[in-house]
């Protein structure tokens, strides 16, 4: 079973995207966090639970408590080899070119996605995930 | 007589020749009376004892003869009375007589005459005999007989008193001829002292003449020797003027005059060589090359000096100017020459107080650890040493910047052994350029704030409109009612979320549109307690205590509303951000600035015991716009934003000391 990660501290995006994946496909298991702190604890509770870790993460930037660009330090950090096993996908409505080039800078960022994600996009990721043409 | 050298000798040669004539004359004579009384010897003396000799046996044969031949005349003593009486005894008689005219002694002639006497006598009474015995018959005569008797009694008195005569004159003639002999050898001794003592006075006039020679003449001359090759090996020392007149104290004099010229050009030369070039020097003569020469070189050096010093002076004058002076540092003696206008900046002129030490204790504090790492990096690496940094002149205490620059000087092992260099007091161009830097970094700031202002309303704004776009979206796509409820709540949420976000923006362009905020000065109490009204809630709310230790005096110059601002936001935070469980406790202090930042005259300090900060993870971004820390559904994230901006704008700074857990320390430094 397929499983996504969104980490966003706008509870009325975190709905939105929530809709829209399961508008394209309703198997797929959605997880939320509010913050980088609340997703590292997640993480971190599903490798004790050696549960499967999810294949593709959604993630803002701009958080409270640990924000995007911490988290992304520490699940480097936790996961070594992440970007074999998650795609990570960072959101932002940021239109600042600055944001793009340090994610993209990043081994384990799969791509920079500016908010509302483009409907293309989210299809294509989706589809990737599900194996679904 | 002259009392030179040649006089002297010439007198101790005279008298040795002299010694030598005397003697010789003497010699002579010694030998002239010894050869005169030998003569008198041989040819007087000894003849005159053997006639008288002669004369005496004779006589005695005579009184014999004529006594024998009375009482018994024979033919043959006839003859030999015949021989006697007309040969031999005349023959004496006038050899005698012959003999005697040389002599000198009038005794002896006077007894030669009694001899005489006695002798005439005698040959006439022995003529008488024989006249009267001649006749043939006188032998019978008595009376005869008597009278011939009575003449031989009277020849023979009369013949020992001549032999007794002749024997004393003999006596006599061998005792003065004794004397002549004790003379002689007298003269002969005396020869012998004469040519002994002549010799001693020859060898002690030479010993003299020669001890004269050698302390008068050669060991003066061997000292003169000896300053001349000194001269020659060019050391000089002078010559002490002689007081003698003679050629060795007019020759020594001459070279004292001579050293003394050389000395006094050497000391003309050594105080050309020190630079002083106004020093009177009087030419020996007019043919004194070497006193012309160094004239001619004094008057030279003179001239170039004077151009230098003109030059220097111009140099000096160009460093005063532009307020650059030089140094020269030795490394081993820690202590630094400099031009005045270095000692005019540093303010340091006593020659004894030129240390590094001293210079490096006008250093700032807060520069010191700068120069000395540039000082010990420098001379470590042989690099140039180039620092601006700031000191407290020495005297006056004034603030000046300096520019210092500093070129090694290296030994054969590649030490640095000394540092030339320069230092410009650069105070006004650097005010300046800190103007400057003030101006660029307050542009700066300004355009950082634009550009996040930017941001912030491209995020923000968009974050809304997507959202709402979304939601939108959504509702069209839904088929379910219980759904289509969900999102129009969402919309509403998302609508009132939009409006804040305005506001907000509102109020920062507001704020950011002054340029000039109104600046009075303020009772801080009274501020504080307006605020703590305001979060009476808040307060009550939480059950925090609130402790202000701000005094009824105290007074700041500050903008009303942005103090205002600044009390709300921080101890609002402090309220907000409790740590659960844990009764708020918010401290409020207000100090004097101390230490050495003089730009702030006190602080503001709000101290809480809450959930504190994590400074490691969020120190940089904690007065950024938009920014939350805790998840806490008041947090805007605009309250800190505001109150830097605000506190940025009345000249202060914030300053922030926190630990997850156990509170956070605001300290607000005001102007």
């Amino acid at each position: 079973m397929s499983k996504v990660l969104i980490i966003d501290d706008d509870k009325i995006f975190q709905f939105i995207l929530k809709k829209r994946i399961e508008n394209i496909n309703d198997s797929i298991e959605i997880l939320t966090a509010e913050n980088g702190h609340e997703a590292i604890a997640l993480f971190e509770s599903m490798l004790a639970e050696q549960q499967p870790l999810p294949q593709d993460v959604f993630i803002d930037l701009n958080m409270p408590v640990i924000d995007g660009w911490q988290f992304l330090d520490e699940i480097e950090k936790l996961i070594p080899d992440i970007a074999n096993k998650v795609n990570i996908y960072v959101c932002s409505t940021s239109i600042a070119p600055d944001d793009k080039v340090r994610a993209l800078g990043y081994n384990i960022v799969k791509d920079f996605l500016i908010k509302d994600i483009a409907d293309e996009d989210l299809v294509r990721i989706i589809y990737e995930l599900t194996g679904k043409a | 007589m002259n009392k030179s050298i040649a006089g002297k000798l010439l007198r101790t040669y005279l008298t040795i020749i002299l010694s030598m004539i005397v003697a010789g004359i003497f010699c002579l004579y010694v030998l002239h009376m010894s050869r005169a009384g030998n003569e008198e010897m041989v040819k007087n003396n000894l003849p005159s004892i053997d006639e008288l000799k002669l004369m005496k046996g004779d006589m005695l044969e005579l009184k014999k003869l004529s006594n024998s031949w009375a009482f018994a005349p024979n033919k043959r003593d006839k003859e030999r009375l015949d021989v006697l009486l007309q040969n031999e005894l005349p023959g004496i008689k006038i050899r005698l007589q012959l003999l005697s005219t040389q002599w000198k002694n009038n005794s002896e002639i006077v007894a030669l005459d009694k001899i005489y006497a006695q002798y005439d006598s005698t040959i006439a009474a022995v003529n008488n005999i024989i006249s009267i015995l001649t006749n043939d018959y006188a032998v019978a005569n008595e009376q005869a007989m008597e009278k011939v008797d009575v003449l031989n009694r009277t020849i023979a008195k009369t013949i020992s008193a001549n032999d007794k005569q002749i024997g004393s004159l003999i006596t006599i003639k061998q005792e003065s001829l004794i004397q002549q002999q004790e003379h002689i050898a007298y003269l002969m001794r005396m020869l012998y002292i004469m040519l002994s003592c002549t010799m001693v006075l020859i060898i002690t006039v030479s010993i003299f003449s020669l001890r004269y020679s050698e302390n008068k003449i050669a060991k003066p001359l061997l000292e003169l020797q000896k300053s001349i090759l000194m001269m020659a090996q060019g050391q000089v020392l002078p010559v002490t003027v002689s007081k003698r007149n003679d050629e060795i104290g007019q020759i020594q004099n001459a070279i004292s005059i001579m050293i003394e010229g050389v000395l006094e050009k050497i000391h003309f030369a050594e105080n050309i060589g020190k630079g002083h070039y106004d020093q009177e020097f009087a030419l020996l003569s007019e043919q004194d090359k070497l006193g012309t020469s160094l004239v001619s070189m004094r008057n030279n050096l003179a001239k170039a000096n004077h151009a230098l010093l003109e030059q220097e002076h111009r140099l000096i004058e160009a460093q005063r100017i532009a307020r650059i002076g030089n140094f020269y540092y030795q490394v081993a003696e820690e202590s630094y020459q400099s031009s005045e206008t270095l000692d005019e900046i540093l303010g340091i002129r006593e020659e004894g107080d030129k240390t590094m030490q001293n210079w490096m204790s006008l250093v700032l504090p807060e520069f010191k650890e700068q120069v000395f790492t540039a000082a010990k990096h420098a001379i470590k690496e042989n690099k140039l040493f180039s620092e601006q940094y700031k000191i407290h002149q020495y005297g006056t205490g004034k603030e000046i910047w300096v520019a210092v620059k500093g070129e090694n000087n290296v030994d054969e092992h590649g030490r640095v052994v000394s540092v030339f260099g320069t230092m410009q007091d650069i105070s006004e161009t650097k005010t300046l350029e800190l103007e400057l830097n003030n101006s660029y970094h307050i542009a700066t700031e300004q355009n950082k704030r634009l550009s996040n202002f930017s941001y912030i309303v491209s995020h923000n704004l968009r974050m809304h409109a997507v959202n709402i776009q979304g939601l939108l979206k959504l509702y069209q796509q839904s088929t379910k009612e219980k759904d289509k409820a969900e999102i129009f709540d969402l919309l509403l949420t998302a609508g009132g979320r939009l409006d804040e976000t305005m506001h907000h923006l509102n109020e920062i362009i507001a704020m950011q549109g002054t340029l000039k905020v109104e600046v009075v000065a303020l009772n801080l109490e009274k501020h504080i307690a307006h605020t703590l009204n305001a979060l009476n809630v808040q307060i009550s709310g939480k059950d925090a205590k609130i402790i202000s230790h701000v005094g009824p005096t105290a007074t700041v110059n500050y903008n009303p509303a942005y103090l205002d601002s600044v009390l709300l936001n921080l101890i609002s935070n402090a309220i907000k951000y409790s740590y659960p469980g844990r009764r708020p406790e918010v401290v409020i202090d207000f100090y004097a600035a101390g230490g050495s930042d003089t730009n702030y005259s006190s602080i503001l300090q709000v101290r809480d015991n809450g959930l504190g900060i994590d400074m490691k993870l969020h120190g940089h971004k904690l007065f950024g716009m938009y920014k939350t820390f805790h998840k806490n559904p008041d947090a805007k994230g605009l309250g800190l934003f505001l109150v830097k901006y605000q506190i940025d704008a009345m000249g202060g700074k914030i300053e922030v000391e926190s630990e997850p857990n156990n509170g956070t320390t605001f300290k607000v430094y005001i102007k």
